[in-house]
């Protein structure tokens, strides 16, 4: 049997814990709409048996509060935040380039754009031209000719203005990278000094409050190191931050783009950036939109070459041999956002061939027939331009799908996340098993519809999820 | 075409359910394409490209589940070790 006094002490202890127990309740409830908060728990430990005078007395119980968080499953929301994050950049920017050509999520048909409707027009003046040569006809082609040049200069500048804003969001974001590692470091610095071993709380919480917005930023690797630090490097493994210190990225200017500089030493590390909307900026600006570029540089420098290569064989309104009509530069790069019509009089249009006079129209017709041919490598350039919008149509409606199903994987994982942190372990095993029987209908769902068109249209291929 | 935009309504009904976990919303759009394929009705090819976007939604939904589940389950099954090893 204890002491009086030993008693007290117990009973004191006893309070003591129950008073941690209920500030631990009293944080959750202020905190339950406060970003990043993780539940409290208290566990109640007693404490070790004292052996006085033969007797053996308890000495009491002490309470410790921790955080409910489960580091791999915080990691997993992380990673899957920096996938929806790219995602959405880069349907944001696809989604632009949509709207330059005038195309949408139901319609990628080159001649509801403005660009296929203006080359058919042209291609139609040329026909009109070889049907019935005259001044008109003629001035009706160079009016054609100028629309036309002026849709490439609109789409090639439009183009480089989303590539711009593209540069501009490198710029905003690595600010914004910066801010966040400087504060994960400082954090670091506290935590390690507050609570080396143990959960530190409030601080953890901010940190991954800071982690959550660094995810939306940028691709990350993150290593959780002594004094209960982490140190974050981007998926390529440049070091930013480690320990209490942080590693500012910066940006350089590459050939008219913002690079990223990042690490110790800084070095480029654009090409090897993943995630984050910094990730999906730089595969826009990086990857798809130089393809588009490319696409119409080659499709305005072979319509361009390929009509200049006609006129020059054909005789003018003057009786001269035929000149160029537009102004192109010496190499398909830059073309759709140069190309210019030279000639400046109807005349100009070389309709006739040598030898019939004026007011032939054999080179004209010539002209009209280049609407069949292949201008663009083994395409006319009416369905290299149908291909080329349809792609556009292809790769943004693939990334939309994309970055609909990512974020709804993330609405899964945040579920799975606050519903397996701070439950009992069978609660776990009840809510995983729910989990799972829900994946199996849907994939029930999914099983039936494939063989239900598979069945009904003789697809003869079923796709089917494993 | 009703046909189609039935089964475009469930695959976006289940992809909503299966976001959220909802399991007796499943089993009843489970139920649902089964009485549509037993009834013998046809997609015909209107709305087939919309079916199968939504498909493909579903598909990548489902791998990304179960990529998470696995791991959810890994995590518990340590957790269950853990508490037997105290």
């Amino acid at each position: 049997m204890g002491t009086l006094t030993s008693l007290l002490n117990i009973a004191s202890e006893a309070l003591l814990a129950d008073q941690v127990a209920l500030n631990a309740t009293a944080n959750n409830v202020a905190n339950q709409n406060t970003p990043g908060y993780t539940d409290e728990v208290v566990n109640f430990q007693s404490g070790d048996a004292v052996s006085l005078s033969g007797n053996t007395q308890s000495s009491g119980v002490t309470a410790t509060v921790v955080s409910q968080r489960d580091r791999v499953l915080e990691q997993r929301v992380q990673q899957q935040t920096q996938t929806v994050s790219q995602s959405g950049a880069l349907q944001s920017a696809l989604q632009q380039v949509e709207n330059i050509f005038g195309l949408s999520s139901t319609s990628t048909s080159a001649s509801s754009t403005t660009l296929g409707t203006d080359l058919n027009s042209f291609f139609s003046s040329l026909s009109a031209l070889a049907s019935s040569p005259s001044n008109t006809t003629q001035q009706a082609v160079l009016a054609a000719a100028n629309t036309l040049a002026g849709d490439f200069n609109s789409a090639a500048n439009q183009l480089s203005q989303v590539s711009s804003s593209l540069n501009q969001e490198v710029s905003g974001d690595v600010g914004q990278v910066n801010s966040l590692t400087s504060s994960i470091a400082s954090l670091n610095g506290q935590i390690a000094s507050v609570s080396p071993n143990g959960d530190a709380g409030t601080l953890e919480d901010q940190r991954q409050e800071d982690l959550d917005q660094l995810s939306q930023l940028v691709g990350l690797d993150q290593i959780t190191t002594s004094q209960n630090g982490i140190s974050l490097t981007t998926s390529s493994g440049a070091v930013l931050v480690s320990g209490n210190q942080s590693f500012a990225m910066g940006t350089t200017q590459v050939g008219g783009n913002t690079d990223v500089l990042a690490g110790d030493p800084p070095s480029d590390v654009t090409s090897n950036l993943a995630g984050g909307d910094l990730g999906g900026t730089l595969q826009a600006r990086d990857q798809y939109l130089p393809a588009y570029s490319n696409a119409l540089d080659s499709l305005a420098y072979a319509i361009g070459t390929q009509v200049n290569q006609q006129n020059e064989q054909g005789i003018d309104g003057s009786g001269n041999a035929g000149q160029a009509i537009f102004t192109l530069p010496s190499s398909a790069t830059g073309a759709a956002a140069s190309i210019q019509v030279s000639a400046t009089s109807p005349g100009a249009i070389a309709s006739a061939s040598s030898g019939e006079g004026s007011s032939g129209n054999t080179n004209a017709t010539a002209l009209a027939n280049l609407s069949n041919a292949n201008m663009v490598g083994s395409q006319t350039a009416t369905g290299f331009l149908a291909s080329f919008l349809a792609q556009v149509g292809s790769d943004t409606s693939g990334v939309t799908t994309n970055n609909t199903a990512q974020q709804a994987a993330l609405t899964q994982l945040t579920t799975q996340r606050d519903s397996l942190s701070g439950v009992s372990l069978d609660q776990e095993a009840s809510n995983l098993t729910q989990y799972q029987r829900s994946y199996q209908a849907a994939s029930q769902v999914f099983t039936i519809v494939d063989s239900l068109m598979a069945s009904a249209i003789n697809l003869g291929v079923e796709t089917t999820v494993t | 075409m009703a046909i189609d935009q039935a089964v475009v309504d469930i695959l976006d009904e289940t992809i909503q359910a299966l976001t959220h976990f909802d399991f007796n919303g499943l089993q009843a759009l489970e139920e649902r394409i089964s009485v549509l394929v037993k009834s013998d009705a046809k997609c015909i090819g209107d709305g087939l490209h919309l079916i199968l976007a939504k498909q493909r939604l579903l598909e990548l939904l489902l791998q990304s589940c179960k990529l998470n589940l696995d791991a959810l389950n890994r995590l518990h099954r340590r957790n269950t070790r853990g508490q037997w090893a105290h």
